[in-house]
């Protein structure tokens, strides 16, 4: 004789969706006892009505749920007792789904700076040529598409990589006439670092060209403290006095300030000069964007005030935007700013240099017509002798059309 | 009054014979019902032909080694009747790899052309028009074969039925058409469905020789079969409609909400395996002692069906490309080796 | 053997009659196929010849004529049934997609279906929306049914032949255009194997991938931008849509950049569709375009003539394109 056992009988799941069901009738009653395929009880599911078989015989001890009861699959609904097995009965499938991995919600790493431009901007580049660029270590943000749209293609790229063989030539076939060789020295603008010019700085360097980007007192690795515009004129004028050539000096915003006045200074250090967005050539500036710089405290400020930089800006890592925070936190350019503006108005004067200097030197500027710190309008306010150019840009031409700027700036008009 | 091989029922079988194929199905039948409730079987689609044993088994003892049939989603009772080893069948059933189709059939893609079951069909209707080409195969090869289509009331309002039936009479082909007339396709009443429920009349529309016999006694099942079919041989083909009543719901082990209570209980007072046992004991042919122990056997024999398959394993993943195409032909590629090729760094 | 001088619609004939006469299994099955000799004309004289036990003339019930196949194939026979239009397959969709297809599979591969359906599709006949269409996209969307289309006299004969031996099912799409297209026929020259594609003409500024009636279109595009634009133009002739041959297209593609898929079904997800995708998955570092297909209008076909006609590519329009490309 087997033994018997008392056995809490779940509700079973019958249909794949099943995940609760009502109980309906009970057709045995406690103490009643079954044969193995009688029906114990009918529920409902939500598609029928169902008998409920015993898979075994036995012996109804306790209903433990009534009619009208929703129960879930798997909860007890019975005790029975029984001498047979009753093995299997329903329960509740361990689900064999595996478990969706919980989508990242960060952007993507490993997206380039050119990857980048095509998302924010226009389409650049055909497959071909992006992954003839890709081998061929060519940063497509410096070639110019002679496809359809503008895209580059193919035979942009290996032309590209064939004249970069020959520096001179190729920096030659990037600006379609004579170039100046001679070494280039970027000056950055207020708030800014030596390393806003690296895009242009490196390509340059990769063609053979002589290209430096040190950072002003005040900024960045430079030790000292810029407390007025003549300190960091004076420090511009003894970094060209170690030149041994004379440079192409090529100022962006203040440092288009600075560069003018220390160029004006030393004149013989000089073999032309190139003013970017330039401060100090008109009345106005957007004066905010000045002192909210000059007391940025979190990663947040920043944000917003990068953002009126152009969309470049708002596309750097933010890692970067902290590490410049906690920098502009140290308040080390209240001063400065203070001497560049009052409010929205400029103190400083740019033009009178430009003026003077262009009589024996070449003088470009460029403005972005699209800036919103220096208004685009400035350049009416140019010497005669000083080329003149608009580009489609915001603030920061050297991070929007890194391409354009360096055909402007290398080529000897 | 034992079965000859291969559980098929031996010559002139007798009612006793008859009784145990149709307690066969019947037990297999309840615990295919149990595998449901369990959670043991390969989705929810399973369709139990209780009560209309008569019919497979009545039927297929007219049929020889050599026929083939096709059969509907309600089939379970007629390939066994053929038969077919339960324990293959029940593990089909969960769709494991020992089961009849390597566990990618199931109830109602199972199929053994050894024992010559063309396949089990999931649309209404959909295995009948093949009985018509295995009827030309057997006209042109000169093969002393029938081929059966069996299917429910439910497949007479679909118009392959009629195309085949009309093609079988005017090739004058050796088949023959059954259809167990449960009186319910899924949840409408067959006078729901058609005007004219009286359904070998159609069949004698297009020519064929057609009967309708109850259900309910197997061995008039069974004289009904043994003439359309001999008739079906001799060029003649055949319909023959054999009405019973579906003791569950549509599927499963529904109770119907859509047959009111009297109809179910007098339904189910129609029950022709009960019928035969008790034919059996009233005619003295056999004593109720010896039926309890052939019932009592049957039960062990369709328990091991359920641990064979529950215990069976799953097909392996490999074999989800396989049999796509024939064997020596290429594999579909997965969509993971294409994607992963793709986007394959350099 | 020798060359022969013979139509697309004869070569398919010669196709049929030297099966049937090396394999007694091989029936024909389909409306107007005995008697009346098909009703484009392909299966005159069978009849005569096998009598009409193995050439069936059907009542019109294209679902139990594919029915019917699918059992005489699983029975041993090997079924060539004939939907006489392309666009009555969705009379047939059920024995073609739930049974023939999937029978093999479902059963766990004990039997296979060994049949062809012979059908034709194709504009140029003034034959109006529901018998003009090429629907070839319904069968390629369809795991286990083969797929063949003939552009070619060659292929109307050995691509038959090839598809008469497969062991699974296949549907052989004809074109109404090209029966009584003439050419030269090789019996004992196969132009390609079951399953590869054939480069029709070589070319690395462009590749032009098609099959059918627009195999030819594509060819008449080739020459014309060689002899006026200088532009050399590869052409493939797909010639089986399952299996589709992708390793004789790439190479090509990898070489020219650019590639044109023409195809005379509809547009949207159709055929070119499916092909455009593979190949820009596929050979996308190589692209200097987006692949282009040219196909059908998504509209149905009109009767009128000048309508019919710029509904589907042509071979003006197929130039057209590639200038837009290349230019």
């Amino acid at each position: 004789m087997s033994t018997v056992t008392k056995l809490k009988l779940p509700m079973p799941r019958l249909g794949e969706t099943m995940e609760q069901g009502t109980i309906s009738t009970w057709l045995v009653k406690p103490g009643e006892n079954f044969a193995r395929g009688d029906p114990l009880l009918e529920l409902e599911t939500d598609k029928t009505l169902v008998e409920y078989p015993a898979l075994g015989a036995g012996k109804l001890i306790e209903m433990l749920v009534g009619p009208g009861d929703v129960v879930d699959v798997g909860a007890p609904i019975a005790i029975i007792e029984t001498s047979d097995v009753w093995d299997g009965v329903a329960d509740v499938p361990a689900s064999e789904e595996p478990v969706d991995q919980p989508r990242s919600a960060s952007p993507p790493e490993n997206t380039s700076n050119s990857d980048l431009q095509a998302i924010a901007g226009k389409w650049r580049a055909t497959p071909l040529a992006r992954r003839l660029a890709r081998q061929g270590g060519v940063d497509l943000s410096f070639l110019e598409g002679t496809g359809r749209r503008g895209r580059i293609e193919a035979r942009d790229v290996q032309s590209f990589i064939e004249a970069n063989t020959n520096p001179v030539t190729s920096a030659a076939a990037l600006t379609n006439g004579a170039i100046d060789p001679g070494p280039v020295l970027f000056i950055h603008g207020f708030a800014g670092l030596g390393s806003n010019w690296e895009k242009l700085r490196a390509n340059m360097q990769k063609s053979g060209l002589k290209a430096e980007a040190p950072d002003m007192p005040g900024h960045g690795r430079n030790g000292a403290d810029a407390n007025s515009v003549e300190e960091c004129v004076t420090w511009l004028g003894s970094v060209l006095n170690e030149q041994d050539r004379p440079v192409h000096l090529v100022g962006h915003s203040f440092g288009a300030h600075v560069a003018a006045l220390a160029a004006n200074r030393a004149r013989s250090k000089i073999s032309r000069l190139t003013v970017v967005a330039p401060a100090g050539c008109g009345h106005d500036i957007h004066g905010d964007f000045l002192h909210g710089m000059a007391h940025a405290r979190t990663a947040g400020e920043l944000m917003h005030l990068l953002r009126l930089l152009g969309s470049e800006a708002s596309h750097l890592p933010p890692d970067a935007v902290e590490a410049m925070a906690c920098e502009l936190a140290k308040g080390r350019l209240s001063p400065l700013a203070g001497a560049i503006a009052r409010g929205n108005t400029q103190c400083i004067d740019t033009i009178a240099a430009l003026s003077a200097l262009s009589e024996n030197v070449p003088v470009k500027a460029i403005f972005g017509s699209a800036d919103r710190i220096i208004p685009k309008e400035h350049i009416f306010n140019m010497p005669p002798r000083v080329a003149s150019h608009i580009v489609p840009t915001g603030h920061m031409p050297h991070w929007d059309s890194p391409a354009l700027l360096e055909r402007l700036i290398l080529r000897v008009d | 009054m034992m079965a000859g091989k291969n559980n098929l029922p031996a010559k002139n079988s007798g009612l006793a014979d008859l009784y145990r194929q149709m307690r066969r199905v019947r037990t297999f039948e309840e615990r295919v019902g149990e595998i449901f409730v369990r959670g043991k079987s390969a989705g929810s689609m399973l369709h139990l032909s209780v009560g209309e044993e008569s019919a497979a088994v009545g039927v297929c003892s007219n049929m020889r080694e050599g026929d083939t049939f096709t059969t509907h989603h309600r089939g379970h009772g007629i390939f066994l009747a053929r038969g077919a080893d339960p324990a293959r069948m029940m593990a089909e059933i969960a769709g494991k790899e020992a089961g009849y189709c390597h566990g990618k059939g199931g109830s109602m893609h199972i199929a053994d052309m050894g024992l010559g079951h063309l396949g089990a069909n999931a649309i209404v209707g959909g295995g009948i028009p093949a009985v018509v080409g295995a009827g030309l195969a057997a006209r042109n090869g000169k093969k002393d074969v029938v081929s059966l289509a069996f299917f429910g009331d439910g497949a007479t309002g679909q118009g392959i039925l009629y195309e085949s039936m009309n093609m079988a009479a005017l090739w004058k082909l050796p088949v023959m058409f059954v259809c167990i007339n449960n009186q319910y396709g899924m949840g409408t009443r067959i006078d729901q469905a058609t005007a004219n429920p009286r359904l070998h009349e159609r069949a004698e529309a297009f020519g064929l020789s057609a009967r309708t016999v109850d259900g309910f006694e197997v061995e008039d099942v069974a004289d009904a079969a043994a003439e359309l079919i001999a008739g079906a041989r001799a060029g003649k083909p055949a319909f023959l409609a054999i009405e019973c009543y579906r003791f569950y719901g549509h599927a499963r082990k529904d109770k119907s909400p859509y047959r009111d209570e009297v109809e179910e209980s007098e339904g189910r007072q129609k029950d022709p395996v009960l019928r035969a046992r008790t034919k059996l004991i009233a005619s003295g042919l056999m004593a109720e002692a010896d039926l309890d122990a052939m019932d009592a056997e049957i039960a062990r024999e369709m328990d091991a069906t359920i641990d064979f398959a529950v215990s069976g394993s799953e097909p392996q993943m490999s074999s989800m490309f396989r049999d796509v195409y024939a064997p020596e032909e290429p594999e579909p590629e997965p969509v993971r080796t294409r994607v992963e090729r793709i986007l394959a760094r350099e | 053997m020798a060359m022969i001088e013979t139509t697309y619609r004869d070569a398919l004939r010669l196709a049929l009659t030297e099966a049937m006469r090396e394999d007694d299994a091989v029936i024909i099955m389909g409306e107007e196929v005995g008697r009346y000799g098909g009703a484009y004309g392909v299966t005159k004289g069978l009849i005569e010849e096998f009598g009409e036990d193995r050439v069936i003339d059907t009542p019109i019930s294209e679902a139990a004529i594919v029915g019917a196949a699918v059992g005489a194939a699983m029975a041993g026979l090997r079924p060539v049934a004939e939907l006489m239009y392309v666009d009555f397959i969705g009379m047939t969709m059920d024995q073609l997609a739930n049974q023939a297809a999937k029978i093999r599979y479902m059963f766990g591969g004990q039997i296979g279906v060994p049949m062809v359906l012979r059908t034709q599709g194709g504009t140029g006949r003034s034959a109006g929306a529901q018998h003009s269409q090429s629907l070839e996209a319904y069968v390629m969307h369809t795991p286990g049914l083969r797929l063949a289309m003939p552009a070619t006299v060659e292929d109307a004969y050995h691509l038959l032949r090839q598809a008469m031996k497969q062991p699974d099912p296949v549907v052989f799409i004809e074109h109404k255009g090209l029966y009584t297209m003439k050419g030269e026929l090789d019996t004992s020259a196969e132009p390609a194997a079951w399953g590869k594609a054939r480069v029709m003409r070589e070319g690395s500024d462009v590749v032009i991938v098609s099959y059918s009636r627009q195999l030819h279109h594509a060819l008449a595009a080739a020459e014309t931008l060689e002899k006026e634009d200088g532009v050399q133009a590869a052409v493939v002739d797909l010639r089986t849509l399952n299996p589709v041959d992708f390793s004789t297209i790439r190479p090509l593609v990898e070489r020219a950049g650019r590639a044109i898929v023409v195809s005379e079904g509809v547009m949207t997800a159709g055929v070119a569709a499916e092909l455009a995708a593979r190949i820009t998955e596929e050979c996308f570092d190589y692209l200097e375009d987006p692949v282009v297909r040219v196909a059908g209008e998504d509209i149905p076909i009109s009767v009128s003539p000048l309508l019919e006609k710029h509904s589907v590519p042509t071979p003006e329009f197929i130039t057209e394109v590639a200038r837009m490309m290349l230019k």
